[in-house]
């Protein structure tokens, strides 16, 4: 493998290519998942840009701080399978399946990613039911979404650890 | 004048002693056959069970055991290996290394394969223990077996189709994984193991744990021919896992892990449990653990 000559230039721009990937996915997600959840009633762009809402902004900041934690757990199983792709030569039918297991384990980190900010905000909602949490964010209460952006943090922490079995079992299927 | 006929004996009272020497050994060889039925059958030397295959008898008259492995390199390229472990080499081994039962004089642990680590003295009702805490001497076995290994790793290299200079560490780690994983028992012929195989045993048992593989990866990789291999064992302890691992030393490539010695450079980890790790790259607990320092280093070469 060592002797192999580009190897290493190769690995960089492929571990770049996924850092990328990873961030880009994040930021993405996090707005859908976030315009998805408030039932398109909160505009993310215009309350962060014009509105300046800080409260919009830290829930935003923890949906990216842990689908990006989530895509980042994926590239290293990614990087591994890439070496063992590498050993056995690549041909274009093992690159077809490099290139489809990068982009399922990618999607598997967006989907666990929204599964994990999903379930994180419904255990908050069911505890705290007397409150519509979207509308208090909206109205600009940061305390509020500083407690959901800690909660989305904290479960995310759990989740992630589970990322990376997953993409190991992905390239294996 | 009456002459009396005395004998007189230099030692008084030596055959008394002689005797109870003699029955105190008899009573404990009975204690110790008694034990456990276990150690009765780990009395005997048995290389001829049911899956072994001995060839004829060489030349030099040298008997050798065939074991055969099933591993795949690179992925889905399936190879066979036979190895031809020579006999002598392996019933030395066994017998360097390995306690008996019960024994734990810190001068015969280290003659017999371990290390000591330190002494607890602690009071039991009213009398003083004391209690040695060792771990295998993974540099002494690894040294002591180079020799044998050179004749395998050229059997191994011409199996895996590699050609000089071409780096074998890939394709040696897969084979090393592809041996079943599993735990080796606490007592082996009838001598305290520690749950760890000699690398020959390892071969010749077909399994190992994996302070065994990882050892056994370590004599692969130093004795192919041209070889300046550094490898050190990476024990980790911690956060409720005892696990081993081998690092050798190599350039990092993007997304592996490594250890970094400020005068030797970056070692490489190397995960032997089971297939599918590429160097480099190990689970996310056992990365974790190492993070948080919960590792002990032996170097072997």
């Amino acid at each position: 493998m060592y002797e192999t000559p580009g190897l290493e230039l190769l690995s960089t721009i492929i571990y770049i290519i996924l850092i990328f990937a990873s961030v880009i996915l994040s930021v993405m997600g996090s707005m859908i998942i976030l315009t998805f959840l408030t039932r398109r009633q909160i505009d993310v762009k215009e309350e962060i840009a014009y509105n300046q809402n800080i409260g919009i902004a830290l829930v935003l900041s923890s949906f990216i701080w842990t689908i990006g934690g989530m895509c980042l757990e994926s590239v290293k199983p990614i990087m591994n399978e890439w070496y063992n792709t590498w050993a056995s030569g690549i041909t274009f039918k093992s690159a077809l399946t490099f290139a489809a297991g990068i982009l399922g384990a990618m999607l598997n980190a967006l989907i666990i990613g929204a599964i994990t900010v999903y379930l994180a905000l419904k255990i908050l909602m069911v505890l705290i039911k007397d409150i519509d949490e979207w509308e208090e964010i909206k109205q600009g209460n940061i305390a509020v979404a500083i407690v959901i952006s800690v909660t989305v943090i904290v479960v995310g922490m759990f989740f992630e650890s589970i990322v990376s079995y997953i993409v190991i079992n992905i390239f294996r299927f | 004048m009456l002459k009396a006929k005395t004998q007189v004996s230099l030692f008084p009272g030596a055959k008394e002693i002689i005797l109870t020497f003699l029955v105190c050994v008899f009573i404990l060889s009975l204690v110790n056959i008694k034990g456990s039925k276990e150690n009765q059958s780990r009395l005997f030397w048995d290389f001829h069970g049911e899956n072994i295959k001995t060839t004829p008898p060489q030349t030099n008259e040298e008997k050798q055991i065939v074991r055969k492995f099933k591993w795949e390199y690179p992925k889905e390229t399936k190879r066979e290996t036979f190895f031809r472990i020579p006999e002598a080499d392996l019933k030395r081994e066994i017998k360097k290394f390995g306690v008996p039962h019960g024994q734990s004089d810190p001068f015969f642990l280290e003659k017999r394969g371990f290390k000591l680590l330190g002494k607890r003295t602690f009071m039991e009702e009213y009398t003083a223990h004391e209690q040695y805490t060792s771990i295998v001497d993974y540099q002494q076995i690894f040294q002591r077996n180079l020799e044998n290994f050179k004749e395998l790793t050229r059997g191994l290299l011409d199996s895996a189709d590699l050609s000089r200079g071409n780096d074998p560490l890939h394709a040696f780690l897969s084979f090393v994984q592809y041996i079943q994983y599993k735990t080796p028992p606490l007592y082996y012929k009838g001598k305290f193991i520690n749950s760890f195989f000699v690398p020959l045993v390892c071969l010749y048992e077909k399994y190992g744990d994996c302070d065994s593989k990882a050892l056994l990866l370590a004599e692969f990789l130093c004795t192919v021919p041209g070889s300046e291999e550094k490898a050190v064992m990476v024990l980790v302890r911690g956060r409720g896992l005892a696990h081993a691992l081998l690092a050798v030393k190599r350039d990092l490539l993007p997304g592996m892990t490594a250890l970094f010695d400020i005068k030797k450079g970056y070692y490489i980890v190397l995960e032997t449990t089971r297939p599918g790790w590429a160097p480099g790259f190990i689970s996310r607990r056992i990365t974790d653990a190492i993070k948080a320092g919960l590792f002990y280093l032996v170097a072997l070469n």
